[in-house]
């Protein structure tokens, strides 16, 4: 059994041909990504869904009251789910071995994510203490793909953070030991505290003389793609992610083997990136704020129960 | 002659003027204790009619191929086996065989020479249930090459199987036929949902695959202007 994308000799030469000459199949330039959409949902809380051409992913963010940590017993906890399931694409399997490509990709990209958000402190976990030692919010982020066109480790980070900033947990209030807690029709509930907004962009690397070349030659000829579609994906010689925020500041840079590259072509990179993440940060935080006017208050909620009646 | 009516499985096929000759095409079986025909799938019933024969069967959209004798489809080499050449028609699916003497005049000292990630246009020989898919290169009213083989250059890309089926069968589809008022191209259709395209130029080749795979989702109206914008937007 064939368990992968047959690419054919013609496909990957023609792409090859088209990027030299800075066209891609889908008409975009080589440092152009595709239309980014992301849907919120607007009869609810943390949920929300991503697509960028063809790739497509689903973020619910959730909460719940635990005990923290021993050793940790000032911060809440926080964690990212994520599964790859064969919905997206039959190149991803279920039922997972440790030793299969698909779990790879798998721990790569939940990784990636994990790193990028988690570890970068974009969320205050110490905001998450009711408690201290006690109590503490734990919340979770379930990340669902739902369709595979190249570049899930993009999409997926931007899914995660705009269902962390959309998402609102109940208002609580502590009297004595007791902790209560008021449903949305009683009180706002209140947003998490998001510290900065960290974006990954991927970068794909090509040489059309060879990989070899990069090593020996002189002239590093390399082509920077941003946003690769699965077929750009499956023929590139080598990634590297980077994760900045609008503060220029650099999160993490994953670059795992491939094609040599020289270190100011990174620092090109950097900078373009820097300029992206710019503009999704805008587009995320104009769309959230539309977001927010749409939705009523509990006043106005509470007239509305009124009126139906 | 043709006329549709939609049929889900199970349903009783109304002939209306049975004729002597009759040829049922897929999706269509013959139940011989009462005579019935019985449809095995959902979709459009096709009638047609020939002279003095009338062919029944039911078009319908299916995402996975599954290889019939004589279709023409469009494979990946992805190895070899001893005497044959391993070929995928489908992404992750079981390969199918390609003998490496199945091409015309090929002799055990000479025969074409494919490596891994060629792309053939071939025909399916033989696919009984319990052996392996075999395809050949050969043309078998002729015995000659006719138009089979290897296919150097150009792109492949997917569509839909019904969308291939179409292409294929219908000389005078709308979206060729104003593709070639546009520009010349080779085109190879396999029926395993795989068209492979090739044209003298990069920007051309790439404007024929988005007119061919966007036009599955439009409307035989708008072929003409939706086609004309595409060429307009690449610059030529």
């Amino acid at each position: 059994m064939a368990r992968d994308f047959d690419i054919s000799t013609n496909q990957s030469t023609f792409v090859l041909e088209a990027l030299k000459q800075n066209i891609r199949l889908d008409g975009r330039k080589l440092l152009q990504m595709r239309d980014l959409d992301i849907h919120i949902s607007p009869d609810e809380y943390g949920y929300v869904e991503v697509s960028l051409g063809k790739t497509k992913v689903a973020c619910r963010v959730s909460s719940e009251i635990t005990k923290p940590y021993e050793d940790r017993p000032f911060e809440g906890l926080f964690q990212i789910k994520s599964e790859i399931s064969p919905i997206c694409s039959p190149f991803f399997e279920s039922g997972l071995t440790s030793n299969s490509k698909q779990s790879n990709d798998e721990l790569l990209i939940s990784r990636l994510i994990e790193k990028a958000i988690r570890r970068s402190g974009a969320l205050d976990v110490e905001s998450l203490c009711i408690i201290a030692g006690e109590k503490c919010w734990s919340v979770r982020a379930d990340l669902q793909f739902l369709d595979y066109d190249g570049n899930f480790t993009d999409i997926s980070c931007i899914a995660v953070i705009v269902a962390l900033m959309h998402y609102r947990k109940p208002d609580l209030e502590i009297d004595g030991d007791d902790i209560v807690l008021f449903n949305v029709d009683q009180r706002e509930p209140t947003p998490l505290s998001i510290l900065h907004i960290p974006i990954c962009i991927t970068f794909q690397f090509y040489n059309p003389n060879g990989d070899v070349e990069n090593v020996k030659g002189d002239s590093n000829d390399e082509l920077i793609l941003i946003d690769s579609t699965l077929l750009e994906e499956k023929i590139s010689l080598g990634s590297m992610t980077l994760t900045l925020n609008k503060n220029k500041e650099l999160c993490q840079m994953i670059k795992s083997g491939g094609l040599n590259i020289d270190a100011s072509v990174i620092m090109n990179c950097c900078i373009l990136a820097n300029k992206l993440v710019d503009e999704l940060t805008d587009k995320i935080q104009t769309l959230l704020k539309i977001d927010a006017l749409s939705r009523k208050s509990g006043m106005e909620r509470e007239l509305q129960v009124v009126n139906d009646r | 002659m043709t006329e549709q009516t939609l049929i889900i499985p199970g349903d009783d096929i109304n002939i209306s003027e049975p004729t002597s000759h009759m040829t049922l095409g897929p999706n269509i079986l013959h139940n011989i204790e009462n005579n019935n025909l019985i449809p095995t799938t959902s979709g459009f019933l096709n009638v047609q009619t020939k002279k003095n024969n009338t062919i029944y069967y039911i078009e319908s959209n299916t995402k996975r191929y599954i290889p019939n004798v004589n279709d023409f489809v469009i494979g990946t080499v992805v190895g070899t086996i001893s005497e044959n050449y391993r070929v995928s028609l489908n992404d992750f699916s079981t390969t199918v065989l390609l003998n490496q003497l199945a091409f015309p005049n090929a002799t055990k000292k000479n025969r074409p020479f494919l490596k891994t990630g060629d792309l053939i246009y071939a025909r399916v020989l033989r696919s009984d249930p319990d052996l392996e898919v075999e395809l050949d290169c050969i043309d078998p009213t002729t015995g000659k090459e006719g138009g089979f083989g290897l296919l150097n250059g150009g792109l492949n890309f997917n569509v839909k199987l019904a969308f291939a089926r179409y292409l294929l069968f219908n000389s005078n589809a709308e979206i060729l036929n104003k593709l070639v008022s546009k520009c010349q191209f080779e085109i190879a259709i396999g029926v395993n949902g795989k068209i492979w395209l090739k044209t003298d130029d990069l920007k051309t080749t790439i404007a024929c695959m988005t007119s061919i795979q966007q036009s599955q989702n439009w409307s035989k109206s708008e072929i003409s202007n939706k086609v004309d914008a595409i060429f307009k937007s690449s610059g030529l």
